[in-house]
């Protein structure tokens, strides 16, 4: 344990606190930096107005102009709105702010004000990641069905693994009674979690089709390949249409 | 197959014509710009500069942004230069050593080089976690052309200056 030796310390720590939190004047209100980081790690600012009596507080869309430039500011949207219902924070469909802020609820309103806007940016940008795993599973689609022809490729295709359970799967190529699966898998941990799961539960059935997972780059997902590759073949998606053909023939 | 961010990067570009800013609310105005190299405008390649409407000469953003058709990878900013922001910036634990855990408060650059040697697969995605303080302070026209030069706009005398005039304060 590291023990704090002085008062030189002490007068260390509390300049460092100090600086944590800053407030910029201006004519319009005044601007408070708080040590919240949004996902691009710049600091959460607020805005404060009115007084001396009651507060105007919002983040006068500086959650929303983050989302903006990280280019999820639709999902940033429907967050922020479900943000504002759970909370009781108003959202006017651009920035989170609260009215009447008396001076002893001040502190309060500005770190809630600050967590709603960080936290709407923070999911929207872990949703924009989920969302391209489903714009990568058309476009395995689109590759199978250039591959196979589209009639050979079902979408979305259901198939029971061995728990009983039943699982969806982003494409099936079928030729007769010989059945391959296929899904996308990005380096996000929920991915590779989803993917294993309903891959190995296929892989345990009797007579189980051929099991084929897509990534962007194996060396990219690094030990992820390993989670996977335990119940089923991976390819890259600069995968040859004759090599899926093979691939897809040897099931 | 992704384009090769650092082959854009590099790349001598050109605004295809003179955009305007947009008011985007009561905040906030946008100005956005295709860009185009060796003629030909890129798919996906996009200038981005945003401004807040009360706050003249403060707070001024500008990004080249690169969205590739199919989003995989989603694509996203790949160089941003924050001209004298309200928000400051914290590089964490991670970049140049005597810049982790630094609060950057003032002018600052996400340069592209320094973030795609970290990490080419977080600048893919958007991700720009890495900036350096830009010294001395400088003016709007100083960044502006500083903006050129590091984006490599040939033509950024195009690129206009925020319309503060509706300021309301």
């Amino acid at each position: 344990m590291i023990e704090l030796v002085n008062e030189t310390a002490y007068a260390a720590i509390d300049v460092a606190i100090r600086e944590i939190t800053s407030a910029a004047h201006r004519p319009e209100g005044s601007y408070v930096s708080l040590p919240l980081l949004y996902p691009s790690g710049s600091t959460v600012v607020v805005r404060v107005a009115g007084g001396p009596s009651t507060f105007f507080v919002t983040d006068f869309g500086m959650g929303f102009t983050e989302a903006e430039m990280m280019g999820c500011d639709r999902i940033y949207l429907r967050q922020a709105r479900a943000i504002s219902e759970r909370t009781g924070v108003g959202f006017d469909e651009h920035a989170f702010f609260a009215i009447r802020v008396g001076g002893d609820q001040l502190a309060g309103a500005i770190v809630t004000i600050a967590n709603c806007s960080a936290e709407a940016v923070t999911i929207s940008a872990f949703k924009a990641a989920e969302k391209a795993a489903v714009d990568a599973s058309e476009f395995l689609i689109a590759k199978l069905e250039t591959v196979f022809g589209a009639n050979r490729v079902a979408r979305k295709e259901k198939l029971v693994g061995a728990s009983n359970h039943e699982w969806e799967f982003a494409a099936a190529v079928k030729d007769g009674r010989r059945t391959s699966l296929f899904e996308f898998a990005t380096k996000h941990p929920n991915s590779v979690a989803n993917v294993a799961m309903k891959m190995g539960d296929i892989a345990l059935l009797d007579h189980a089709p051929r099991r084929i997972v897509m990534v962007h780059s194996k060396m990219e997902m690094g030990t992820y390949l390993g989670v996977l590759s335990h119940t089923a073949s991976i390819v890259e998606e600069t995968i040859s249409g004759d090599q899926m053909r093979k691939l897809a023939e040897a099931a | 197959m992704h384009a090769d961010l650092s082959i854009l990067y590099s790349a001598q570009k050109t605004f295809p014509f003179r955009s305007k800013w947009q008011f985007r609310d009561a905040e906030w105005m946008v100005l956005t710009s295709p860009i185009d190299i060796d003629g030909v405008t890129v798919e996906g390649l996009k200038f981005r500069a945003m401004a807040m409407r009360q706050r003249p000469d403060e707070h001024v953003s500008f990004q080249l942004e690169y969205y590739p058709p199919r989003r995989q990878p989603r694509g996203g900013p790949f160089a941003r230069i924050e001209w004298r922001p309200l928000r400051g910036h914290n590089n964490k634990m991670i970049g140049p050593p005597e810049l982790r855990n630094k609060l950057q408060k003032c002018t600052h650059h996400h340069e592209f080089w320094v973030n795609w040697n970290h990490s080419q697969n977080s600048v893919r995605k958007g991700a720009l976690d890495i900036s350096v303080p830009i010294e001395p302070e400088p003016s709007y026209d100083q960044i502006v052309a500083f903006v050129g030069k590091e984006f490599r706009i040939s033509n950024i005398d195009w690129l206009p200056s925020p319309d503060w005039s509706a300021t309301m304060f």
